[in-house]
């Protein structure tokens, strides 16, 4: 018998354990054909035993078995395509409570993963109630009947006497430009780039944004993330529904730009990222295994890791930002378009919205607030589970800075990270807007709408690895046929469908037929502490 | 439900006609307060009509405050008018120990400054009086303003008018403007300083309703303009709303409206001034009202309008004869009032629209 | 006749002893009232006579209320305008209103008839509804209705003349939420909603339009206007849809037709948009197994068809070559590579390969975009 060592890895070592039924296995090899990870294959009973024990045996005893791999590069994930495959019930991962994962592998450097922070978190929006219910004086209206006006603002928002506006008679005349505003639906598909998604990943959102803007009525944006934009899209008129991304690596922006005399419209705005609530001040990386010759061609850059560096080299300051950030890419788009910025949820976001608000020549056209809470297609695993700021306090902090400055409603605020995460998106997204935010916008839950199967909870988060199961997140385009672009699509049609009806549900009690931006009396906390920091009313 | 009502008349009245107005309203409020707001004032106040009128209620010593203060300030006092009160133990209603309507004379240097700084004065030295007032909690100072005067209590309407007189057919206030309200209080505690009509630099308005946009309203205000304080009524906003858009920006009466009650976004893009009317909803967003009311006000120009929330959600009714144009809650004040109008000319205005009373009684329905 | 003063000087009867007295006289037995009111409201039900007699009201000012309630064999007339909720809840009343109506009037109400002989404010007729065992409540405005008009109403009758109205007949959204029930309205209707239609009348309609004409026109005392009001072809009618909205387009059907054709990818990455499923074949097999016979001692085949016999996708195939040996194969487009061949060869022929012909997919370099520039669209 080979000796085994006590440092020798084996499967109860290990995050996750294949719980495996020999006698319910119709060998149909569904499960081992389709695991991305290697982490089961097929063994022979036999083979398990030393060789001269094997030959002497029958025969006629060998049986095929399921095992589960406790090779370090082949680690279950416990994603569970396996239990999907199975048409026996005879497999399925178990998350094991006993695993010494975190000792392992650490010959490999520090661990990196994608998904969400896993650290078991207490929200604070679960613990905040719409609780001002209209019932009398203020009539409540009917969700299903009643018209809404359900429109969030993008872009420079000028104070009422400073809009270029002049009597004449008894009516208003616009006697000279103003910075550019759209009035779209208050949820964003949030940026997510090609090459940190699949082609097909990238493309169903696209469709499905389109799709919601020409059948439905719903001005949904999506944020490119900064990956390129097919040439495709840039020529087309469905361009008007895409938020153009630029950060750290301006991948893909020579050829944007040189596309520009072949626009057919205008994008619909501009999203300078500094930084990512799940994992801000990190930077952003695209292994070479990712970047494969679609990538290549749509980004413009040969096959290399590719790096988006945790700042922007070019910018010194809030200000210089503000300067020259967006003067240059108001400029690009003859300053015809909004252009927002997006960072992190910080401890210094207060004085960043207070350097923005400032905004003297009226270029900066929206404040994308990231919380802790939000997702990643790659991280260090200790920047995604302890860095980073929640969304709700911060998103207040900022509304309320903008209020004691009679400035709030000029630089937009929208807010993401984990919206949605524990189900309810429209009441996070209801909760959010009563505090100040004027919009929204999801990531991580779209991924999870097109059939992601990770969690929170340590499933799978394999984003980083290329190998992810589902074809959303890798360019291996055997497993990226493996996603239906259509029905996807119509997921997140669905899910947007439902999140306007059930925005409308919590609109409805409350008597209002516009968003409730900073209607902070519309809620209550049954938490003391967070009733008192977000300047709400307790109530238990 | 507040009941509010408005009179508009070619030859000034007593408040008599006010009260007639609001009596047959009565179910619809809880007897917790009277006010009301006369502009274009006759009898006690004919004379020195461009001079200033502080109309208050204080305690003893707040009046001697007041009066120290005034002095100091270079205001001397010009004629008043002392309700002779009814001192019946039997009526409903807390009355202050003083109650001050008199005109004053500019300090000596105002009379060469301009229109703009007088108006000024004005204001800060009412907020001055009101926070003298409320330091001291000795009483309640309401406006300070020529050719306006306001009488607030809280009690029972009809006793409150006993108190003072104002059942009087010969009650020497007169005015060709009067806005009255009788309030049922409902969210708020009973304050004088949160009865309607409200007052700022020549602009009036009472509104009943509930205005779910308050904590909006308010938090952007509270920076426009330091007159825009207090806030202890929801319906405050409304009349900041007005001062704002009409004094502050200098926008046609119309585009109060479009503040308060913009059109919805699809609706908007099919307009002609489509750009104008998004820009103003982007701008003012904050000042969106978004629940039930029905306004009326009055302007400095002695203009009353009347108008209602989006969805239509309170009530409201214009009538007239030759001498006079009234608006109230309710039909049956009309009724009481002009028994023999002709009710095929009564207006019951619609949530698009904005209705607008010259000092000619000449009516403009604007529809929004 | 009884006449009842509700004002003295501006001392007023209040709502709550007006309606006591009221009711005490009826217990007394009298049947017809003159009431001079002051804004009391409810005035007019719920009220019965013990003989059964008709009680007869002609009413002053009354307030919110009039005929709230009443029961039939009540009969109200009031002179003038009236404020909200005339009617509401009308249990069989036959109440005439010889003037405006505030907002709501007829809201709930459930049998009887309200005849208004001006115009009704807005949210009238919300949630009229007719109980199967009376007969249908009617609503007849002589003019016109303000917005919001038959909202979520089930049942019932209303009757919008459109008389000497300068403005819309209906306000905003009429009907919203509508189920049961019909409104006839004359003169020109605003958009519906989708969940409602408008017919034109048929005989019976014009029927019941004409009888009910002359009986409204008559209680206002405007008979005058009768040729003018049936004119049939200003009027319509608005019933429930009861039909579902469209079904959405597919998302596969907007890609094909509504979408950028051939996909954003088509010229780095050409897509067909087909997927496979988890367990692929062909070319989308994540692993391959390879027949590696190296005759040697260890790894040499014995050609004992086990492999063959026990691929779950029954993928392999032997090849009998002409020196009598076999060759084993497995077929791609069967094969979807589980490997249970290479786990259960004795001989260990089988190797199980990372599938690496998609590497190979030829991707274009992408082109500068050829089609027209913006100043040419």
């Amino acid at each position: 018998m080979d000796t085994v060592n006590v440092q020798d890895l084996s499967v109860n070592d290990l995050a996750w354990v294949i719980d495996y039924h020999a006698d319910l296995c119709v060998l149909c090899g569904a499960c081992v054909a389709s695991c991305s990870f290697q982490a089961i294959s097929f063994v022979s009973t036999q083979k398990l035993l030393p060789k001269q024990t094997a030959k002497s045996r029958n025969k006629g005893n060998q049986k095929i078995v399921v095992k589960q791999s406790a090779d370090p590069t082949k680690l279950c994930c416990g994603c569970g395509i396996c239990e999907k495959v199975c048409p026996s019930r005879a497999i399925r991962p178990i998350a094991n409570t006993h695993s010494r994962e975190h000792c392992l592998n650490q010959s490999q450097g520090p661990k990196r993963r994608g998904g969400r922070g896993n650290l078991a978190k207490k929200r604070t929006l679960d613990a905040i109630f719409v609780g001002r219910i209209s019932q009398m004086t203020d009539p409540p209206l009917d969700a299903e009947r009643h018209t809404f006006d359900l429109r969030a603002p993008l872009g420079r928002v000028l104070a009422a006497d400073k809009l270029p506006l002049e009597v004449s008679g008894q009516s208003l005349r616009l006697k000279a430009s103003h910075p550019p505003v759209a009035w779209i639906y208050p949820l964003i598909f949030s940026d997510m780039s090609i090459g940190a998604l699949s082609t097909r990943a990238w493309e169903a959102i696209a469709i499905a944004t389109a799709y919601l803007n020409e059948e439905c009525g719903l001005p949904v944006r999506m944020c490119s993330g900064e990956g390129g934009v097919p040439q495709n899209l840039l020529t087309s008129d469905k361009l008007a529904y895409m938020i153009l991304q630029i950060a750290s690596g301006h991948f893909g922006w020579n050829r944007i730009l040189r596309a520009l005399p072949k626009m057919r419209t205008d994008p619909a705005g501009v999203l300078i990222k500094i930084g990512q609530g799940a994992k801000p001040g990190d930077g952003g990386w695209l292994a070479a295994s990712k970047v494969s010759r679609h990538i290549q061609a749509i980004r413009g850059v040969p096959q290399t890791t590719l790096h988006s560096p945790p700042n922007h080299q070019g910018l010194y300051s809030i200000e210089e930002s503000v300067q020259k950030m967006h003067l240059s890419l108001n400029q690009a788009f003859g300053f015809r378009v909004p252009v927002a910025i997006k960072c992190a949820a910080s401890s210094t976001s207060v004085a960043v919205y207070n350097n923005l608000l400032r905004d003297p020549y009226q270029i900066c056209g929206g404040f994308f607030l990231d919380g802790l809470d939000g997702g990643t297609g790659a991280a260090n695993t200790v920047a995604l589970n302890h860095t980073g700021h929640p969304i709700t306090s911060k998103l207040r902090d900022c509304y309320k800075a903008a209020t004691a400055q009679g400035l709030q409603g000029q630089i937009p605020l929208w807010v993401g990270g984990g919206i949605g995460m524990h189900g309810d998106a429209a009441a996070d997204a209801f909760k959010l807007i009563c505090l100040g935010a004027n919009g929204v916008f999801v990531g991580r839950m779209l991924l999870e709408l097109l059939g992601c199967v990770g969690n929170a909870y340590g499933r799978c988060n394999q984003c980083h690895t290329g190998k992810c199961p589902t074809g959303l997140c890798t360019q291996d385009l055997r497993l990226v046929q493996r996603l239906d672009v259509d029905r996807g699509a119509e997921n997140i049609v669905n899910f947007v469908l439902n999140f306007d009806q059930e925005l409308r549900k919590l609109l409805a009690p409350v008597g209002n037929s516009s968003l409730p931006v900073g209607r902070s009396d519309a809620l209550i906390s049954n938490d003391w502490a967070i009733a008192q920091s977000l300047d709400i009313a307790f109530a238990c | 439900m507040c009941r509010i009502g408005a009179l508009k008349s070619l030859t000034p009245l007593a408040p008599k006609s006010a009260l007639e107005l609001m009596l047959p309203q009565q179910e619809g409020h809880d007897s917790s307060g009277f006010a009301m707001i006369m502009q274009d004032l006759h009898g006690a106040f004919a004379h020195d009509k461009e001079k200033p009128l502080l109309s208050m209620a204080c305690t003893v010593r707040g009046l001697a405050l007041v009066n120290e203060y005034m002095d100091q300030h270079g205001f001397a006092q010009l004629g008043q008018w002392v309700p002779d009160v009814c001192k019946d133990k039997k009526l409903n209603l807390h009355a202050m120990p003083r109650y001050v309507f008199r005109n004053y004379d500019y300090p000596e240097i105002f009379h060469y400054r301009s229109q703009a700084e007088r108006e000024d004065l004005l204001m800060d030295t009412r907020l001055a009086l009101r926070d003298l007032l409320h330091r001291e909690n000795a009483g309640f100072v309401y406006s300070f303003w020529p050719d306006v005067l306001t009488l607030k209590e809280i009690g029972d309407p009809a006793d409150i008018a006993t108190y003072f007189g104002l059942w009087d057919e010969n009650c020497r206030l007169r005015a060709k403007n009067i806005v009255v309200q009788c309030r049922q209080n409902t969210n708020y505690d009973i304050v004088r300083y949160a009865a309607h009509p409200f007052f700022l630099q020549g602009f009036t308005l009472c509104a009943n309703g509930e205005n779910t946009f308050f904590t909006r309203n308010r938090e952007f205000q509270k920076s426009l303009y330091r007159g825009y304080m207090g806030f202890e009524s929801d319906s405050q906003t409304l009349l900041y709303t007005l001062h704002y858009v009409l004094r502050e920006l200098k926008w046609p009466l119309p585009y109060f409206k479009h503040v308060i009650t913009p059109l919805p976004y699809e609706e908007q893009k099919t307009r002609q001034d489509a750009d104008v009317l998004l820009l103003i909803r982007e701008s003012l967003a904050n000042l969106e009202i978004n629940g039930p009311n029905t306004m009326i006000a009055l302007l400095p120009d002695k203009t009353m309008i009347n108008c209602c929330d989006a969805k239509k959600l309170r009530p409201c009714v214009i009538g007239r004869d030759e001498e006079m144009v009234v608006i109230a809650s309710e039909v049956s004040g009309l009724n009481a009032l002009l028994p023999k109008r002709d009710i095929t000319c009564d207006i019951y205005p619609s949530e698009r629209e904005l209705v607008a009373i010259d000092d000619n009684l000449e009516i403009t329905r604007w529809i929004q | 006749m009884r006449h009842i003063e509700t004002l003295e000087g501006h001392q007023r009867l209040s709502t709550q002893a007006l309606l006591q007295t009221l009711e005490t006289a009826i217990e007394e037995g009298e049947t017809d009232f003159y009431i001079h009111a002051s804004g009391q409201h409810d005035i007019g039900g719920p009220l019965w006579n013990r003989q059964g007699k008709k009680l007869h009201l002609f009413l002053t000012n009354p307030g919110q209320r009039v005929g709230a309630m009443a029961l039939p064999q009540t009969e109200i007339v009031v002179q003038g305008s009236v404020p909200a909720d005339v009617g509401w809840l009308n249990a069989g009343g036959e109440i005439t209103i010889l003037g405006d109506a505030g907002d709501t009037a007829g809201h709930c109400a459930a049998q009887g008839q309200i005849y208004i002989a001006g115009h009704a404010g807005a949210r009238s007729g919300s949630l009229m509804k007719k109980d199967p065992a009376y007969p249908a409540p009617e609503l007849w405005v002589l003019k016109s209705v303000g917005s919001f008009a038959f909202e979520f109403m089930s049942g019932g009758c209303a009757i919008v003349c459109g008389w000497d109205c300068e403005g819309p007949v209906l306000g905003q959204r009429p009907c919203v939420g509508m189920v049961e029930g019909v409104v006839y309205v004359r003169g020109k209707l605003p958009e519906l909603g989708i969940d409602l239609q408008i017919q034109q009348l048929t005989d019976d309609d014009r029927q019941f339009l004409s009888e009910g004409i002359k009986r409204f026109l008559d209680k206002i005392g405007q008979v005058a206007l009768w040729p003018r009001l049936t004119d049939w072809q200003n009027w319509q009618k608005i019933i429930p849809a009861c039909q579902k909205p469209a079904a959405r387009l597919s998302l596969r059907a907007y890609r094909q037709e509504h979408w950028i054709s051939q996909g954003l990818f088509a010229d780095v990455l050409p897509d067909n948009f087909q997927n496979i499923g988890l367990a692929a074949t062909g070319v989308f097999r994540l692993r391959v197994p390879v027949w590696e016979n190296a005759k040697t001692e260890d790894r040499n085949c014995r050609d004992c068809h086990r492999c063959e016999l026990e691929c779950p996708q029954k993928a392999i195939v032997r090849t009998e070559q002409e020196d009598g040996s076999a060759v084993y194969s497995a077929l791609a487009e069967a094969c979807i590579g589980c490997g249970l061949c290479q786990s259960i060869c004795p001989q260990e022929v089988w190797t199980l390969r990372d599938n690496t012909e998609l590497q190979a997919f030829s991707t274009q370099d992408p082109k500068e975009p050829s089609g027209p520039t913006r100043e040419d669209v």
